[in-house]
């Protein structure tokens, strides 16, 4: 069954989003973005383009170049709406039936057609990006939109080669986003400011259904004319500090548009950005730079009265729905001009209460719209729930360190296995100490259990090969297999119950883990240290006794020296003795190993090898000293 | 007794169609998360390649606008510079190179030449002029050049087009 696509196909621009693994996710056009201007072109050379390209060449072409087509979908010719956008826009709208047409190149084109070839578009590029057709749609409209407009939509969709299964409201399908349709009995504000529209919508989520109680807005209201704003002002800024209007220069004023855009963007984060724009222009006294501060207090008061312009049609919403600002349980942002901070400010001085913005406002509708398209396509109703680890699984290392092999948060069943090794020589038998937790050294953490793996060969530490391996079911019940590689002997314990701590116990190890993460750290520090120290006197003990009389007497007492003294500051807590003292000992055994392979290589010439000292064999256990095998 | 055996039969029918039922759910779920993760694997190659082209393009767009401002300089060179500044400007070229060559070496490549005809899905137009110099929609004149790594613009050139007669 191919995917059901959702659409949030907007004035100024749209986005196209489908479920995948039960989530909804947004979808990149063929140029790599996540959202795609509503415009279409027939360009000069008579080639039809869509989108970013239409875009780019709209400042040449202006009255083959078609935007906000939405505000003429399914109207009559006779409407208010039709007449403003006729004196406005800078293409042709002719009368077509009781209906509007608009001129593209030498032919005209009903509105439904124009939203087609975007709607073709979004399409190919989805399928271009999935490697699959698509032939099913859920498209979002403004709440307002009456039948006819609501049927238009549907026909552009139709003449795209969609079946458009469902149209639903903008402002629903926000909520749908955020998962509100479960919050019954709750009435929900969902704030919409655009590109070049404002909406306000005052929803009622019921059992069953999301009504849309009431509607207002501004339909000439958005991000534009914020932009607008700005621009003026650092033309304004830069006509009073150079004397000179970069209103009538078209590539200073492209500068300046691409910049009060990305200021107005920074001043969403950071309280003040610079506008530099260096060579700018120029006059008889040489070059000009515009160089201008624009801080977030003073971008406020630029748009404070945009933003106050949008109470109006909020308190008309909730008068017209019965409701007054109280009964509003969650406000819903939309657009990409609700990230600005002030926008926010308003909006939560206005209800009492914050606003959600958690998912990309730019994008909330079409997700919303691809979870409408999960749910018909039965995707979302199929939800099985993951448990989750509350807490780490490890074993105890060398030195008492607890090793984790499951992290946290690891989404279960799941198992995960790790290869360990022996840490002193001829060891045949190792301890594995099951542990949970968050803290880095075993003693902090709690005991699941403990086995003992006997019968390895005796071999040299660090030779011998034994697999941990950690495996989780999904009922939580926590498998612990010990398996030597070499002889293949295995034992296992199995922990009942290992993810079903009671909220209280993960809460106090975890907070435990926390309060004890700056000594704890210390300590580990000092064990890791002190691991370097044995293997750096086990290395060197062995080279000693592999040298044979390889080396001088004089040299062997060098490195037995520093072998000393790293011995008697080793398991002090005194990191910098043992950091030095193995530098010392790595240095004189270095130096000593390099005259052994010297001697080696002229041996080797002769043709023999005298390596292989006998090594003393003896039978003993170390409890858990286990060393991690790289 | 036969009905006793009837009825048996029946519930067993009943248990074991209600079974299956069951067991094709999960028979279905199981395939579909296994395919899932396969497919997340897939996905994570692609994923992290495309993530390194973010990084890159990231780099990219914050280097291009300094050395379009270093271009902007160049074209208010003034008149009549002396052996010293001329030196000077020799090594700030040099700078202003090195710029170039680290967007370069990330794979990001310039494009956009006078004479080049007009694409939407390239260039940006930002106005016209006639040349009859140039073939119909042509480019007249480069403001900035263009940028793109491998087939994907990053940054179309700004361009001013020649105009229809």
């Amino acid at each position: 069954m191919s995917k059901i696509i959702g659409i949030d196909l907007g004035t100024t621009n749209s986005c196209v989003a489908i479920m995948e693994g039960g989530q909804p996710k947004v979808l990149e056009n063929k140029e790599g973005a996540r959202t795609t201007p509503s415009i279409v072109a027939t360009a000069k050379g008579g080639e039809r383009v869509v989108g970013l390209p239409a875009k780019r060449q709209s400042v040449t072409n202006p009255a083959n170049t078609l935007f906000s087509i939405k505000r003429l979908i399914g109207r009559r010719f006779e409407d208010a709406e039709v007449s403003r956008d006729k004196q406005m826009m800078p293409y042709a709208i002719v009368k077509h039936g009781d209906g509007v047409a608009i001129k593209m190149g030498d032919k005209e084109y009903t509105p439904e057609e124009i939203s087609a070839m975007i709607l073709q578009k979004i399409k190919a590029d989805v399928e271009e990006k999935l490697g699959e057709k698509v032939t099913e749609a859920v498209i979002t409209v403004p709440a307002y939109f009456d039948d006819a407009q609501r049927n238009a939509t549907k026909v552009a969709g139709e003449i795209a080669g969609l079946k458009v299964l469902r149209i639903i409201n903008e402002p629903t399908a926000a909520a749908l986003a955020y998962g509100f349709d479960k919050k019954i009995g709750q009435q929900i504000a969902v704030y919409d400011l655009g590109g070049g529209t404002f909406d306000v919508s005052v929803l009622d989520i019921s059992a069953d259904t999301v009504e849309v109680k009431s509607t207002n807005g501004d339909t000439h209201l958005g991000g534009d004319d914020f932009d607008r704003v700005i621009i003026d002002w650092i033309l304004n800024e830069f006509k009073k500090q150079e004397g000179v209007d970069l209103a009538k220069d078209p590539l200073a004023l492209q500068r300046i548009k691409d910049a009060a855009e990305r200021a107005k963007i920074e001043l969403s984060t950071s309280q003040q950005t610079e506008i530099n724009q260096p060579f700018i222009t120029s006059d008889a006294n040489g070059p000009k730079h515009l160089v201008i501060t624009l801080t977030r207090s003073k971008l406020e008061e630029l748009c404070h009265d945009l933003v106050q312009k949008t109470i109006g049609p909020v308190q008309a919403a909730l008068k017209d729905a019965g409701l007054s600002k109280g009964d509003i349980q969650e406000v819903v942002m939309v657009g990409g001009m609700t990230r600005m901070p002030l926008v926010q400010k308003v909006v939560e001085e206005f209800f009492g209460k914050k606003p959600n913005i958690s998912v990309n406002p730019d994008e909330v509708v079409a997700l919303g719209a691809a979870v409408q398209a999960g749910v018909l396509q039965g995707e979302v109703k199929d939800v099985l729930l993951l448990d989750v680890t509350p807490l780490s699984f490890g074993i105890e290392t060398m030195g008492g360190v607890m090793t984790k092999l499951i992290e946290r948060n690891t989404t279960i069943p799941t198992s995960k296995s790790q290869v360990f090794s022996t840490a002193a020589d001829n060891q045949t038998t190792v301890e594995i100490h099951v542990l949970q937790g968050e803290r880095p050294m075993a003693d902090g953490n709690k005991t699941l259990g403990r086995f003992m793996l006997s019968g390895l060969p005796m071999a040299q530490r660090g030779v011998p090969q034994v697999e941990v391996k950690f495996d989780i079911d999904a009922n939580g019940i926590l498998n612990v297999t010990g398996t030597d590689k070499a002889s293949g002997k295995s034992q296992q314990i199995t922990i009942q119950g290992s993810t079903g701590l009671s909220k209280e116990e993960i809460e106090r190890m975890k907070q435990d883990a926390e309060m004890h993460a700056e000594e704890d750290a210390k300590a580990k520090e000092r064990i890791e240290h002190q691991n370097i120290a044995d293997t750096m006197i086990y290395t060197s003990e062995k080279m000693l006794k592999d040298a044979g009389d390889k080396i001088t007497d004089v040299e062997r007492k060098e490195v037995e020296d520093k072998i000393e003294a790293l011995k008697a500051v080793k398991d002090k807590d005194d990191h910098e003795a043992i950091k030095k003292a193995a530098d010392e000992l790595s240095t004189v055994a270095q130096a000593v190993g390099a005259k052994m392979y010297e001697a080696k290589g002229a041996e080797g010439a002769q043709g023999a090898d005298a390596s292989g000292a006998t090594e003393e064999k003896k039978d003993e256990s170390i409890d858990a000293e286990f060393t991690e095998k790289e | 007794m036969t009905d006793e055996i009837f009825e048996e039969v029946e519930e067993s029918t009943v248990e074991e169609s209600g079974k299956c039922e069951k067991c094709d759910g999960y028979l279905i779920g199981w395939q579909r998360a296994l395919a899932d993760y396969d497919n997340l694997k897939k996905d994570l190659g692609k994923e992290k390649d495309s993530m390194r082209r973010a990084v890159k393009e990231d780099v990219a767009e914050s280097i291009i606008p300094i050395l379009d401002h270093f271009d902007q300089a160049l074209k208010f060179k003034p008149q009549g510079l002396d052996a010293t500044a001329e030196n000077w400007l020799t090594g700030m070229m040099h700078v202003r190179n090195q710029l170039e060559s680290v967007l370069l070496e990330l794979g990001v490549e310039p494009f956009g030449k006078i004479g080049d005809a007009f694409d939407p899905h390239m260039h940006e137009s930002v106005g016209e002029r006639e040349d009859e110099s140039h073939a119909e929609n042509a480019i007249v004149e480069v403001s900035l050049r263009g940028w793109k790594l491998g087939e994907k613009v990053i940054r179309p050139a700004l361009v001013i087009q020649n105009k229809n007669k």
